[in-house]
């Protein structure tokens, strides 16, 4: 075993396990969620070579693959045993729903589209900068702030509709 | 007035999650070798690759040397098999229309242009079912796929990208550049006879696929072959689904509720040549300023 390689993981395990199992948490249940985070740092493990050194983008593209395999999988078992797999599964599946009928931004939130969803997720939830967010959902940043600029507006109507009053500066991230 | 992204913040679903790393977890992972082993098989298709992949499924009919073909058939599936001989020097350009009915929940007609050349592949397609209407655009170029929906969303997949399934992901990349024909090519001299008939109103030859081969999807698939040009003229596949029953976060098979049938018609299918001005028709325009 290589100790270099294996401090190196080590030290990555520890700094980002607990964001990476929140940004699993924020799109998955919890079952789910860690064995999606567990599964991405083994990703994480076997490619070492291929992880940057600031590594949290990649980790959560990493992790966002692994969920996204783990539903499409979901999906072709009940497309083998159902006519329901004609119906969207992936939204019923955000952990938001759950908390949405106390909540009017969460309300707002899973009103959205799902690619809307996930641009304000890296944004507002692992906090990422346009940048990062960009890398991780795998388009240019330009494309990225724009996609973020237009989920916003987007939130902002539905809150409006809640007779919830917001505005919509650009945040030091967007610039 | 608070801001917004301020104000989602605070309704984190997970902003108090303290997560500590498991120890069990980690040593499970240092235990395994660094170099990825070869994973089970993999069955997830891209969305770009699971469009080619369909219309090539819906024309797959797969040999079966322990039935000896009928005279007739013999002569008309090896005059399929030299009429659809690979050309890889020419752009690849078919147009398809697939109606799916039976159940009203998964009523579906579709529609697909495709170019296919070498390591690149773009392709339109048109979806309209009861649940609304969708256009997807996918670009294939190399180890890359791109794919527009409704003209704006974007979804940028690279071989190179981390976690995904890598043989799904190979295989999904190889169907993207594999025509329809190529397909079928393979797979139509083992197919079982079943006669003259028509189809969409011209004179076809039937055949039904063999059974419990690779790429045949569950059902009957019965395929249609022009007599004049042996070329496909499309498919038509049935099969039965059933209602679901959700145990907890499980699904199980419930009662059988209705049969789909789905059918393919190969509206055009044809070679350019690769001057400049067909070569446009592999770029993605729409694509290329959704990414910009």
């Amino acid at each position: 075993m290589n100790p270099s390689r294996q401090d190196r993981f080590e030290a990555l395990f520890a700094a980002h396990y607990g964001d990476v199992h929140r940004y699993a948490l924020r799109r998955a249940e919890p079952s789910l969620a860690e064995e999606v985070v567990n599964e991405a740092f083994l990703v994480a493990w076997r490619r070492l070579d291929h992880v940057p050194d600031h590594a949290l983008p990649w980790l959560y593209a990493t992790a966002g693959h692994v969920l996204a395999n783990r539903r499409r999988e979901a999906q072709r078992h009940a497309r083998r045993n159902s006519a329901a797999a004609a119906q969207p599964a992936q939204t019923a599946r955000d952990p938001a729903e759950r908390l949405a009928e106390r909540d009017a931004a969460l309300r707002a939130f899973t009103s959205l589209s799902e690619p809307d969803r996930e641009a304000l997720r890296l944004v507002a939830w692992e906090r990422l900068s346009i940048q990062d967010a960009a890398r991780v959902a795998g388009v240019t940043r330009a494309a990225f702030a724009m996609r973020v600029h237009r989920a916003r507006r987007r939130l902002a109507a539905h809150l409006r509709e809640q007779d919830a009053d917001f505005h919509l500066p650009m945040e030091p991230a967007d610039a | 007035m608070p801001d917004l992204i301020s104000h989602l913040r605070e309704s984190d679903p997970a902003a108090s999650v303290q997560s500590t790393p498991p120890d069990d977890v980690l040593r499970s992972i240092l235990a395994t070798p660094p170099q990825r082993p070869r994973r089970r098989a993999p069955r997830i298709l891209l969305a770009g690759a699971a469009l080619a992949t369909a219309a090539v499924v819906a024309l797959a009919a797969l040999p079966d040397t322990d039935k000896a073909p009928a005279p007739i058939r013999a002569s008309l599936a090896e005059r399929a098999f030299a009429a659809t001989a690979p050309m890889p020097d020419f752009i690849t350009y078919t147009e398809t229309t697939t109606v799916q009915t039976g159940t009203p929940r998964m009523e579906s007609r579709d529609s697909l242009r495709q170019w296919q050349y070498r390591d690149r592949m773009h392709n339109v397609m048109d979806i309209t079912q009861p649940r609304g209407h969708w256009v997807y655009e996918h670009d294939q170029n190399g180890g890359t796929i791109r794919t527009l929906v409704n003209g704006k969303e974007l979804q940028v997949t690279r071989k190179t990208d981390p976690g995904w399934n890598r043989e799904e992901l190979d295989e999904g990349f190889k169907a993207g550049v594999t025509t329809l024909v190529e397909t079928f090519r393979e797979r139509i001299r083992g197919a079982q006879d079943l006669g003259e008939t028509t189809f969409n109103g011209k004179s076809a030859h039937a055949y039904r696929a063999a059974p419990g081969q690779r790429r045949v999807p569950p059902g009957d698939v019965i395929y249609y072959v022009d007599p004049d040009t042996a070329l496909p003229l499309g498919s038509k596949m049935t099969f039965g689904v059933s209602s679901t029953k959700r145990d907890g976060g499980r699904l199980d098979e419930g009662e059988p509720s209705g049969t789909v049938t789905i059918t393919t018609t190969v509206d055009r299918y044809e070679h350019l040549e690769p001057t400049p001005e067909n070569l446009k028709l592999l770029d993605a325009p729409n694509i290329d300023a959704a990414e910009r």
